[in-house]
């Protein structure tokens, strides 16, 4: 009957508890939006730590510290007999030979400095740039790059057949190829639309005049076993004069975003609840003073005072997971509707990784912490209105003090 | 044992820099089964006294035993727990809770005391048919009567079967005829039922049903009569 009680006694005002659950509502619906958000960019680095690049990485030793990674020590040499010993390793998904170098894209008076990856006919990885191929195919088979649409616009090659790659091979010498442009791909991942090419592997080594590749990339089944994967393999590795790295010490900084995120998520949250914590207040505060006569009746008749409380925190309650309910259910269309198209802030976006188009997420676990937390909203701005409602006597309660 | 032993009660409040003396050393005893009126003029302390036998207000200095329980230091759940079980409030204008009906407007008390919700029905049927106001149950306090409405807040104050029942004024706030019905009701329950009232009046006819009416002026018992 408490229960009852109180939310007939909220209903009984109408306005404010429409401006209650409004308040929760909007709450709700900012955090909703903005943990939609976060989790678009999440999903996104995410997906760029577990797609997109290597689990864990293996590569000569001295390649690490070298001052010019192409010189031909830097490279694998006995590419074969590690990748059948790291294969054999049933936690293994994927291997694949990468060789990712500098080079200059020409065509005719204009030139573009590319960050260019050689890499296997069909290549598992780089995930964004298949799902954004926009003319060719990717992966492509037999000789050809890939570039990006933005890449050939800056080099005023719209259209070209061709493009000219001009590098640096092992050995300190210049050395070009005119390369059959295979791929044009226009990711919403402004890495790779700013500053990546592809060619295929043997096109890489020619141009290189190497014989291995300069990396292994291992995708495992479970992306939090790579510690464990990287120290079986290591000793095998070193007798090679290889080395491994793992996604989180490869991705350090991403998973430091991500972690910054979940502060500013709950920096976001403080604040949304100190603001909506404090209309919550005023508007109960306002309800208790006004049922002042009413407590006093149910505490002369044997009410405690800790169970008026629980009436003023249980109306509040009430009207807080209504709101709460109500913004989740207005920013849950949003959010799908933005996770589907996105939303379009221009450049700005490129700050967190990504195109013109920010993309969101969803997690229902997520949705359902934002209502719990709409909810508590509302019993916090109850708490100090069941409070000061209680403090007085039961006769100035009564006398409607 | 008396039910209630008022011994040299105070009661002082302070206005700004004026200190209101309410009651003034006041000793008082009221015996189970009594049908009691405290009469006097506004403002000669009735109210307060009541409030303080009541538990809901505390003495400057004195003492008040209820059942023999020192009351007048009581914590304030001691208090909550001894108005629950042992006392019931009529009040002037009823003060019943608008958004229940008048059925859970009797169960609050019964519910507060955390009995059984059969036991908590039974016994609303019983104090609805007792108050006649049987047909009743759904209604709210608005769709009823002034003098429905006080006999509701008995049967509420009859709730948790109390050994004192406090009205303080019980019919000021009513015509003359239903004033009577309710005191009438009152009277019936104290003589049917063994329930001891203690109620406030400055009304000359309802004096006339008090069996012991205690005459207090400025703060003093002036005097008492038994009827």
């Amino acid at each position: 009957m408490l229960a009852k009680l109180a939310l007939l006694s909220a209903l009984r005002r109408p306005k404010r508890v429409a401006l209650i659950v409004l308040a929760v509502a909007l709450s709700v619906f900012v955090m909703e939006f903005v943990s939609g958000w976060v989790e678009g960019m999440r999903d996104r680095m995410r997906r760029k730590i577990v797609e997109e690049t290597a689990h864990v990485l293996v590569e000569q030793k001295t390649r690490l510290d070298a001052l010019d990674p192409l010189e031909p020590k830097n490279y694998i040499e006995d590419a074969a007999g590690i990748e059948g010993r790291l294969r054999a390793d049933d936690r293994v998904l994927r291997l694949e030979e990468v060789t990712p170098f500098g080079g200059l894209v020409i065509s005719g008076s204009k030139n573009l400095p590319l960050q260019i990856y050689g890499i296997e006919p069909g290549t598992g990885f780089f995930t964004q740039v298949s799902r954004g191929t926009v003319e060719g195919r990717f992966p492509f088979s037999g000789a050809g790059i890939a570039v990006s649409r933005k890449a050939l616009e800056l080099l005023g090659a719209a259209g070209a057949r061709t493009l000219i790659v001009l590098v640096e091979d092992a050995y300190g010498a210049p050395a070009y190829r005119e390369i059959p442009v295979s791929c044009v791909f226009q990711t919403d991942d402004s890495e790779f639309d700013d500053s990546t090419a592809f060619v295929d592997a043997p096109t890489a080594a020619a141009l290189l005049g190497t014989t291995g590749p300069a990396e292994l990339w291992l995708r495992l089944k479970n992306p939090d076993e790579a510690d464990a994967v990287r120290a079986s393999a290591l000793p095998f590795l070193e007798e090679h004069g290889c080395v491994a790295r793992t996604w989180s010490s490869l991705q350090g900084n991403l998973l430091v975003f991500i972690k910054f995120m979940d502060v500013f998520i709950l920096i976001i949250n403080i604040f949304v609840l100190i603001v909506a914590a404090t209309v919550i207040t005023n508007a109960i505060l306002m309800n208790v003073f006004e049922k002042q006569r009413e407590y006093g009746t149910l505490r002369a008749i044997g009410m405690k005072r800790k169970q008026q409380a629980l009436l003023v925190l249980l109306e509040g309650a009430t009207q807080g997971l209504a709101g709460a309910i109500l913004g989740a259910a207005l920013a849950v269309p949003v959010v799908l509707f933005l996770k589907r198209h996105g939303l379009p802030i221009g450049e700005a976006s490129h700050a967190f990784g990504g195109g013109d188009v920010m993309y969101f997420g969803t997690n229902p676990l997520v949705t359902l912490q934002n209502i719990s937390f709409g909810t508590l909203i509302a019993v916090v701005g109850s708490l100090y209105a069941a409070l000061a409602g209680t403090r007085g006597s039961v006769v100035d309660a009564l006398k409607g003090a | 044992m008396a039910l209630v032993e008022m011994e040299r009660v105070v009661k002082n409040y302070s206005l700004g820099r004026t200190t209101i003396h309410a009651l003034r050393e006041v000793s008082l005893a009221v015996e189970a089964g009594e049908f009691t009126s405290i009469v006097g003029p506004s403002g000669c302390g009735k109210t307060t006294m009541l409030n303080l036998v009541g538990c809901i207000d505390l003495p400057s200095s004195g003492s008040i035993r209820f059942d023999g329980q020192l009351t007048s230091t009581f914590g304030d759940d001691d208090e909550a727990q001894l108005r629950l079980a042992k006392i019931g409030f009529i009040f002037q204008s009823f003060n019943l809770v608008p958004v229940l009906t008048i059925a859970e407007n009797i169960e609050i008390p019964m519910m507060l005391a955390r009995k059984p919700k059969r036991e908590r029905r039974a016994r609303v049927e019983e104090l609805m048919e007792l108050v006649g106001l049987g047909e009743y149950a759904s209604h709210k306090p608005d769709e009823l009567s002034g003098g429905q409405r006080q006999r509701v807040a008995i049967a509420r104050a009859l709730a948790n079967e109390p050994r004192l029942v406090i009205a303080d004024e019980p019919t000021a706030n009513l015509d003359g005829a239903t004033g009577q019905s309710v005191l009438d009701a009152m009277k019936t329950l104290n003589e049917k039922r063994g329930v001891t009232f203690l109620f406030s009046t400055h009304d000359p006819r309802v004096m006339r049903y008090a069996r012991r009416v205690i005459r207090l002026r400025d703060g003093e018992i002036e005097g008492e009569g038994v009827s």
